[in-house]
């Protein structure tokens, strides 16, 4: 049984009645002899009722304290009760004068308080939830457990599936992500940026949303740390078909615009080459020049084009090559003669040094013949008259190196890094006589030696000149048997054998 | 003279050629798209020494000539044919070559006199092979 406030009142009075009524006769029994007068009244009968008076006074007294007592804290329990509910409604202050009212005007006060921090934690939720639904951004947030704890609108949109079910789910049940077709689980991403302890961004992956349709997608993956222990994940992603769509759409317009250009641009070619064949005798030397003149430009555009061309393949994945075993010294002799013209213009020498023999490699003959072509007339436009450019071929471990060293002027050390990216021109170099560059070329070389597993780098010191070298991975002769085996085949199945067409490099 | 048929739809490209395949001493007759064409090679009594043919023609693409050609009656279906190409139409190279396509020319990168020069050669080869027949 709990002893209420009205129970022990009860038991305090009672106590004290009775030692009141132990005192009394005690002290009648003491003093009783010394008094003047008779006290027997105060005997018997009279003196039960005083005593049971007493009592019921005293039972009154303690129902009546009692109550006082408990109303007020009876009602700050029931607010108390309610707050437990969740409704914080301000409690009444109670008043009663003593220590209970001041402890309700606290009570009041602090529901007050913490009543305003709901509401400011609320306002702060609703403005984060705004901020996050109105992302363009899907934002996933998900427990250390990979639970899915907050889905935004973004998200809905691009699953196709609503917050509401996905709340609380596994985010593998919700979504797939998938690399290159294969299914890859968000545990693989979620290792990884943890151990990189930094944000991971996947681009190029997709996800299927509720239709089963395959959304190209990056995403963003951050690990969460809340006082040095794992919180969870982050999961951010957005759509990327758009992007796509756009790229494509200006890939489009590169290769059609090149396409375009390119007609009357051979048109123009062959006028400037017909009337060279049949009028240069007639023209004086000034007339000549503008004839040579008119023939290198004409020639820079239609690399240009071709150029833009070859870029807006590679650039699509649409840029085919014939890769067979092919023997890389004739490619580079001819490559290589075919410059000596204008190297001779420019008093330039080009020194070969190519051992007589060299592994077979993988490669497109075309292809890997432009690449040195585009390195060796660089080394042309790069290097001033008289100089000697190198062009060599050595064997090493797995692969052919060739390199191509002039003694130029050098390429600053601030460019280094850009050479091989799109349109960058180093800006100086003497390129007035030979056909200025594109800016495509060397963005285009690495294309072509990376497409055949190869790996080109430059080396340069200002004053003294650059190389520049690629390599390319020597065929095993397994690789060419099997190669072999594959072309009889094909051979047997209708090809013809005899297609044997020369292919003039320009 | 060795008779030539440039099958071509840009006037300024079947100009050029034309005009060097003239200057080459070529007998040259033009078609100015695939229909036509084939309109020409059927009207020839005697079939041409070689012909030329751009892929990308209106009414007729130059492989659709080339089939049509290598289904006619002898000796017109044996005639010898180059197609006129632009960089990266491999995949139609491809193809030509199993219909019988005798060489290509790449538009971009050759100049109109190295053109002359392929089909100079493609003869030169050809004689030197069978002497008897092209006495």
């Amino acid at each position: 049984m709990k002893l209420t406030i009205r129970i022990k009142l009860l038991l305090g009075f009672t106590v004290l009645l009775l030692l009141g009524a132990l005192i009394q006769a005690f002290t009648f029994h003491l003093f009783e002899p010394l008094l003047p007068f008779d006290v027997n009244f105060l005997r018997g009968e009279a003196a039960s009722l005083f005593l049971f008076c007493t009592l019921g006074l005293l039972i009154l007294l303690c129902f009546i304290i009692s109550d006082q007592l408990t109303k007020p804290i009876h009602k700050l329990q029931q607010s108390l009760d309610l707050i437990q509910q969740g409704k914080l409604q301000a409690s009444p202050v109670i008043q009663s004068g003593d220590e209970i009212e001041a402890l309700s005007v606290s009570f009041s006060s602090l529901i007050g308080q913490i009543s305003q921090r709901e509401h400011a934690l609320k306002q702060d939720n609703q403005e984060i939830d705004i901020i996050l639904q109105s992302l363009n951004e899907a934002v996933v947030a998900l427990s250390p457990d990979g639970n899915i704890i907050l889905f935004n609108k973004i998200a809905e949109q691009i699953s196709g599936l609503p917050a509401a079910t996905s709340m609380g789910q596994k985010i593998d049940a919700v979504l797939h992500f998938y690399d290159d077709q294969t299914s890859v689980p968000f545990a693989t991403y979620a290792d990884q940026s943890e151990h990189m302890k930094k944000r991971l961004v996947v681009r190029g992956l997709e996800t299927s949303n509720a239709e089963g349709k395959k959304i190209l997608i990056s995403i963003t993956v951050s690990p969460l740390i809340f006082e040095n222990m794992p919180a969870g994940y982050i999961l951010t992603f957005h759509d990327l078909s758009k992007e796509r769509e756009l790229e494509e759409m200006k890939l489009d317009f590169v290769s059609m615009a090149a396409h375009e250009l390119r007609t009357p641009l051979t048109a123009i070619r062959g006028y400037a080459s017909l009337m060279e064949l049949q009028y240069t005798k007639q023209l004086d030397t000034p007339g000549k020049d503008l004839m040579k003149k008119l023939s290198v430009s004409v020639n820079t555009l239609s690399n240009l084009v071709d150029n833009l061309l070859s870029v807006s393949k590679i650039e699509r994945n649409a840029f085919i090559m014939d890769i067979k075993p092919t023997d890389i010294i004739p490619i580079i002799k001819t490559s290589v003669d075919s410059l000596r013209q204008t190297a001779n213009t420019r008093q330039q020498h080009l020194l070969l040094n190519v051992p007589a023999e060299l592994p077979v490699v993988f490669a497109d003959e075309f292809r890997i013949g432009q690449v040195i072509l585009n390195l060796v007339s660089n080394a042309i436009s790069y290097s001033p008259p008289g100089s000697t450019i190198t062009i060599s071929a050595e064997k090493h471990e797995g692969s052919l190196q060739i390199s191509v060293q002039d003694t130029g002027e050098g390429i600053p050390p601030e460019a280094m890094p850009k050479l091989f990216t799109k349109f960058f021109r180093v800006t100086s170099g003497n390129m007035e006589e030979v056909s200025k560059g594109t800016g495509l070329g060397l963005f285009i070389a690495r294309a072509i030696v990376e497409m055949h597993k190869g790996k080109i780098w430059a080396e340069s010191t200002v004053g003294k000149g650059s190389s520049f070298t690629f390599t390319l991975p020597t065929a095993s002769p397994q690789a060419i048997g099997e190669y072999q085996q594959d072309a009889k085949q094909t051979d047997l199945t209708g090809k013809p054998g005899q297609s044997i067409i020369k292919k003039i490099t320009p | 003279m060795k008779k030539i048929l440039i099958a071509e739809d840009d006037f300024f490209i079947r100009d050029i050629y034309s005009k060097i395949f003239t200057l080459s001493n070529y007998e040259v007759h033009v078609a100015v798209d695939g229909a036509d064409a084939v309109d020409k090679i059927k009207a020839q009594p005697e079939p041409f020494d070689m012909i030329l043919l751009d892929i990308m023609m209106p009414k007729m693409t130059g492989i659709e000539v080339l089939r049509n050609l290598r289904s006619m009656a002898e000796p017109t279906k044996n005639t010898p044919v180059f197609l006129i190409t632009n960089l990266g139409q491999e995949g139609v190279i491809e193809e030509a070559f199993k219909m019988g396509m005798d060489g290509y020319i790449i538009k971009s990168q050759f100049s109109p006199q190295q053109i002359v020069n392929e089909i100079d050669t493609y003869f030169k080869n050809k004689e030197a092979a069978t002497p008897i027949t092209t006495s």
